[in-house]
C-alpha cells in the first residue's frame, strides 16, 4: 500500500477511479441483496440467509471507506519543495506586490465607473491610518500597554520597535480586533476598532508573529478560503490567488500546509495578509522566520508598498527598520519612548555625532581637548583609541587634525561615526526607568 | 469551494464523520444480527431478568423490565446507553474543536482578523455541529431501520426516527455546553471536561431517579429524561421533550455568542 501511495496521492485520478468502481460494486451488491431479501417469505425472519446477506452488505460497504482511510493516512508522495524563486529576477516580489495593488486599484476604479475619488474619499485618506490615544491593556495585574499614544499617517511604512515584552504584539492584536483595550481609544482608518465590525477588518491585512493555518489545506486552498471571506469570487479571486502564490514563491507547490517549513508558512502568511489588497497592513515580526534572501524579498515588498498602502511593521531587527521605514516608534514597558522619522530621531537624541580617533599619545590629546567648544564627551576605548562625541562635526573635523599636529602627535585614524538606530534604541530602552 | 467556516468545518470533520458513521453502522448491524438468537431464548432470558432486583431492573431496563421483545432489546442494547454515548461523545468532540480547538491551534487569530463577525462565526460553527450530529443520527436511524426490516422485527422506522431525533437534540444540547465553555475559556480540554461532566451528572441523576423515590421529582432536571431515559423507543415524540431540548440548546447558543464576543482571543 505504501508503494502505491508513493506513486499516487489521494485525489489522484487512479484513486478516484478505484473508489468509484468500488462504490458502483457496493451499490450493485446492496441492490442485489435487497432484491433477494424482498423475494423471501416474511416468516423467515431469523433465517441465516438474511443475516449472511446483511453482514455481507455491511462488510462490502466498509471496504471503500477503509481503503480511503488507509491511503489517506499514508504520507503523500514526496514532492520537492522549491525555495521561492524569483521568476522575474531581482525585485520580483516587490514588483508583484506593487502590481497586485495596482490591479486592485484599477478594479476599484472600474467598479466606480472610473470616477475620480471625491472630496470625502480624499478627506478620509488624508487622516491617520492608525491612531492610538492613551491605550491601556491590563492582564490581571500587569499592564502590557500603559497609556500608549501614537499616530501613523496613511501611506507610510511605520516601524514599531521594542524589546521583547514591550507590548508590540498586544498593540497589533488590538488593531486587528483580536483584543480590546482596557481603556483609551484605538482607531484604524478613522474608525474605533473595539466597536467596529467586519467593515474595518475588510480594510486590514494582518500577519501574526507565528501564523497558523489549516494543515490539510494547500496554499491555494487557503488563499481561496481567505479571499472568499473577503467577498472575492470567480476570476477575480483566482487572479488574486495566482498573483499571491507567485509573490510568495509558492506557485506550483501542491504540498499540504502541514508539511511546510516555518519560512514557507511565513511567506504564506504574508500572502494571506495581502489577499484583500488592504489599506492597512499589520505585520508582526514578518521577517523573523525567513532566511536572508526571503527577508530581503519581504523588505523589498514592504518598500514597494510605500504610497500604495500603510504598513505597520513590528520588529526587533533594527536593520530592517532602517532599511524600509519612514517613521519609527520605540515602545518600552507599554509606552512610546520615542516616535519620529528615523533621521529626526537620531538628531533629537542630542544631535550628536561620533568621532573615532587614534593617536600615539592619547592622554596628551585628551588633556588638550579640555575646553574645546565642539566637544561633548570623550572616552578611551579598550583598544586605546578615543571616542569623541560632538554636536559640531564640521568644526571638529577641521580643528582636530590641527590640534594633533600642534601637539606633535601622529594621527593614525580619524573617522566620523553617525549615531545608529541601535544606539538610539539602546539609549532609550536602557535609560528608561524600570 | 470553501466559502465560509460552516463548509470549512464540515470539511475538517469529514473523515471523523466517516469513521463514526462506519462504527455506528457496524455496531448496529452486529447487535441486530444476534437478535434472532436472543428471541429464540426469550422465555429463559425474561425469566432470569424477572428475578433481578426491581431497582436494578428498572435502572437498566426501565419500569417494564422488557428485554426480549424487539422494542425492549433495541432499547436496552442500543438506545439506553450506546446511543447517548455515541451521540454525546461525537458532539463534544466536534464542539470542542469548533472554537477552542481553533484557538489552541492558532488558526482563530487569522480567522477573526478577516471580516467575519464573532457572532456569525459562532452561528456557522453551531450550524456545522448540527449538520454533523444530524448526519450521525441519519446513519444510526438508517442502519437501525434497515436492520430491523431485514431481521423482521416489528419496530417502525417512524418510531426509531422519533428516538433518534431526541438523541440528536440531546447531543446538540450537551455539545452546546462544550461550545459555550470553549468559547468562554479558549480551552478545548475545559470544554470537553465540562460537557462530559454535565452529561455524566445528568445521566446519573436520571438513572437514580428511576430507582430512588426521593430523587424521582428531580428527574426533570436531567436532559436524559427528555430524550427517553432507558426506554426511548416507543416513547414517541412529545412536544415538551423537543421544546425543552431545543430551548436549552438555543439558550446555550446565545450564551456562547455573548461570552465569545466579550473576550480577547489568545495568542
Amino acid at each position: 500500500m505504501r508503494l502505491i501511495a508513493a506513486s499516487v496521492s489521494i485525489g489522484s485520478p487512479l484513486i478516484v477511479a478505484l473508489l468509484a468502481v468500488l462504490a458502483l460494486v457496493e451499490l450493485g451488491l446492496l441492490a442485489w441483496a435487497l432484491l433477494d431479501l424482498a423475494k423471501r417469505p416474511a416468516d423467515r425472519v431469523a433465517g441465516g440467509s438474511r443475516l449472511l446477506w446483511l453482514l455481507l452488505c455491511l462488510f462490502v460497504q466498509l471496504i471503500g471507506p477503509l481503503i480511503y482511510l488507509a491511503v489517506g493516512r499514508l504520507p503523500a508522495a514526496p514532492r520537492a519543495l522549491p525555495r521561492p524563486q524569483a521568476p522575474g529576477g531581482e525585485g520580483h516580489v516587490a514588483r508583484a506586490a506593487a502590481a497586485l495593488y495596482d490591479a486592485a486599484a484599477s478594479r476599484a476604479r472600474g467598479a466606480a465607473g472610473d470616477a475620480p475619488p471625491g472630496p470625502e474619499a480624499d478627506a478620509e485618506r488624508l487622516g491617520p491610518a492608525v491612531e492610538l490615544v492613551g491605550v491601556r491593556k491590563v492582564f490581571r495585574t500587569t499592564a502590557a500597554l500603559d497609556g500608549l499614544s501614537l499616530s501613523v499617517p496613511e501611506g507610510s511604512v511605520f516601524g514599531f520597535l521594542g524589546p521583547n515584552g514591550a507590548g508590540k504584539t498586544t498593540t497589533l492584536r488590538i488593531l486587528a480586533g483580536l483584543a480590546r483595550p482596557s481603556s483609551g481609544a484605538a482607531r484604524v482608518l478613522g474608525r474605533d476598532v473595539s466597536g467596529a465590525g467586519g467593515d474595518v477588518r475588510a480594510l486590514i491585512g494582518y500577519l501574526p508573529d507565528v501564523p497558523a493555518f489549516y494543515k490539510w489545506m494547500t496554499a491555494p486552498q487557503y488563499l481561496r478560503f481567505a479571499g472568499s471571506l473577503f467577498g472575492l469570487r470567480g476570476d477575480v479571486l483566482e487572479a488574486r490567488v495566482a498573483a499571491l502564490l507567485d509573490l510568495a514563491g509558492l506557485a506550483g507547490v501542491g504540498t499540504r500546509i502541514g508539511g511546510f517549513s516555518r519560512g514557507m508558512k511565513q511567506r504564506l502568511g504574508v500572502a494571506q495578509a495581502l489577499v484583500n489588497a488592504p489599506r492597512l497592513l499589520l505585520l508582526d515580526e514578518p521577517t523573523s522566520a525567513l532566511d536572508p534572501i526571503g527577508r530581503r524579498e519581504v523588505l523589498d515588498m514592504v518598500a514597494a508598498l510605500r504610497g500604495r498602502t500603510t504598513v505597520f511593521f513590528s520588529t526587533h531587527i533594527l536593520a530592517d527598520v532602517e532599511r524600509v521605514c519612514d517613521t519609527v516608534a520605540i515602545i518600552d514597558h507599554g509606552r512610546v519612548a520615542a516616535h519620529a522619522p528615523i533621521d529626526e530621531l537620531r538628531r533629537r537624541r542630542g544631535g550628536l555625532s561620533r568621532l573615532a580617533v587614534e593617536v600615539d599619545e592619547p592622554p596628551l590629546l585628551v588633556a588638550a581637548l579640555e575646553g574645546a567648544a565642539w566637544l561633548r564627551a570623550v572616552e578611551v576605548a579598550e583598544d586605546g583609541g578615543l571616542r569623541l562625541a560632538t554636536d559640531d562635526l564640521e568644526t571638529a573635523q577641521r580643528e582636530l587634525p590641527a590640534l594633533v599636529a600642534h601637539l606633535g602627535l601622529a594621527l593614525r585614524r580619524l573617522e566620523s561615526d553617525e549615531l545608529s538606530l541601535e544606539d538610539v534604541f539602546v539609549d532609550l530602552v536602557e535609560g528608561a526607568p524600570r | 469551494m470553501l466559502h465560509d467556516s460552516f463548509l470549512k468545518t464540515l470539511r475538517d470533520q469529514a473523515r471523523n464523520l466517516l469513521t463514526w458513521s462506519v462504527g455506528v453502522v457496524a455496531y448496529v448491524a452486529m447487535l441486530m444480527a444476534v437478535y434472532p438468537s436472543i428471541s429464540k431464548s426469550a422465555g429463559r432470558l425474561q425469566g432470569y431478568i424477572d428475578n433481578l432486583p426491581a431497582a436494578l431492573r428498572a435502572a437498566f431496563l426501565g419500569p417494564s423490565g422488557d428485554f426480549t421483545s424487539p422494542t425492549g432489546y433495541i432499547n436496552t442494547e442500543l438506545l439506553s446507553w450506546l446511543a447517548p454515548i455515541v451521540f454525546i461523545a461525537f458532539a463534544i468532540g466536534v464542539a470542542g474543536r469548533a472554537l477552542a480547538g481553533e484557538e489552541e491551534d492558532g488558526t482563530l487569530s487569522l480567522l477573526l482578523a478577516y471580516p467575519v463577525s464573532r457572532r456569525r462565526l459562532v452561528l456557522q460553527k453551531f450550524a456545522a455541529l448540527t449538520a454533523l450530529v444530524s448526519a450521525i443520527g441519519a446513519a444510526f436511524w438508517a442502519s437501525l431501520a434497515i436492520a430491523t426490516a431485514i431481521v423482521g422485527t416489528p419496530v417502525g422506522a417512524g418510531s426509531i426516527f422519533a428516538a433518534v431525533l431526541l438523541f440528536t437534540l440531546l447531543a446538540l444540547a450537551i455539545g452546546s455546553v462544550t461550545l459555550a465553555t470553549g468559547a468562554a475559556t479558549g480551552s478545548r480540554s475545559a470544554g470537553t471536561a465540562v460537557g462530559a461532566g454535565v452529561a455524566v451528572a445528568m445521566y446519573l441523576l436520571n438513572t437514580l431517579a428511576q430507582i430512588n423515590a426521593a430523587a424521582h421529582p428531580y428527574r426533570v432536571l436531567s436532559l436524559f429524561y427528555y430524550s427517553g431515559g432507558t426506554t426511548p423507543l416507543g416513547r414517541g415524540l412529545a412536544g415538551v421533550d423537543v421544546t425543552v431540548l431545543v430551548c436549552t440548546t438555543l439558550a446555550l447558543l446565545a450564551a456562547t455568542v455573548l461570552l465569545f464576543e466579550r473576550r480577547d482571543v489568545r495568542v
